[in-house]
């Protein structure tokens, strides 16, 4: 039970890492920190928010490989997410910022 | 080998000529043929998740493409390898929904057919493509001088012949 809980998980992390990974293809990070930020925040989210996103949203029963792939879309999802909330952030400055 | 892979083998033999003698577009048909070769290879020795791993490969690829890639045609053979690889995503993810929906994706349905066939059409674009824009570049290291700029289709193989736009993000 135990064992097949940690292999879980440990394929759950895997496949974080790899959603990740072919997030930064898709959408490449201009510099280090960026790539890092991203990085960390995708996988984080994407191992610790996809038992959530599985069972509530997508109702995907609870089997090990469909943990993982879980985890790998909503990886994918947040590096995505991420670009897109800074963009906004970044418009959202400058629209206070003062003209001149 | 099947009828595909017979047909594949003729393609890749066909780009190398196109592509004589010029190494980057070699190595690049080599990368192709390597992926094509290890994840047929996995699905028909019935390995699991094969999906996966041709998804893993497929990384492989277009990671190597992004690093060691120089010009702007070989960013092009890169974006054809993840639309390979966003093809074996959503058919993995469409494979699970159905599952949960109580349906099931048989290797004879439409669905799975559709998906072979995508991943078959891309692997014909990268193999047409690098055919392309490698023949291009021997034509043009022929020349001591830099070919005159060109209109219409010449031109814009001759805009892809190009340096890559933005280069890894570690070098910036």
């Amino acid at each position: 039970m135990m064992e097949n809980l940690a292999s879980s998980e440990i394929a759950k992390g895997i496949s974080a890492f790899g959603g990740a990974a072919a997030a930064l293809l898709y959408t490449p990070p201009k510099t280090r920190a960026e790539a890092a930020r991203r990085f960390f925040f995708a996988w984080f989210i994407g191992y610790i928010g996809s038992d959530v996103i599985r069972e509530e949203f997508l109702h995907w029963p609870d089997r090990g490989q469909n943990g993982a792939a879980a985890a790998a879309l909503v990886a994918l999802a947040c590096w995505t997410l991420w670009g897109a909330v800074i963009k906004a952030v970044v418009k959202l400055l400058e629209m206070w910022k003062p003209k001149g | 080998m099947n009828g595909y892979d017979v047909g594949f083998a003729i393609g890749l033999i066909l780009a190398l000529g196109m592509t004589f003698g010029h190494k980057r577009a070699w190595v690049w048909l080599g990368v192709w043929a390597a992926s094509y070769v290890a994840s047929t290879i996995y699905h028909r020795m019935g390995w699991p998740s094969p999906i996966v791993a041709g998804s893993a490969l497929d990384i492989a690829c277009a990671y190597a493409i992004y690093i060691y890639g120089k010009t702007r045609w070989e960013m092009v053979v890169g974006r054809l390898f993840q639309a390979m690889l966003g093809i074996n995503i959503i058919f993995y993810a469409a494979t699970i929904q159905a599952d949960a929906w109580g349906l099931t994706v048989t290797p004879a349905s439409q669905a799975h057919n559709a998906y072979a066939l995508m991943l078959d059409l891309l692997n014909i674009a990268v193999l047409i493509w690098i055919g392309i824009n490698g023949e291009k570049e021997e034509l043009d290291n022929c020349h001591s001088q830099p070919p005159p700029s060109r209109r219409g289709l010449r031109g814009a193989i001759q805009a892809f012949q190009r340096q890559r736009a933005h280069p890894p993000f570690w070098r910036h």
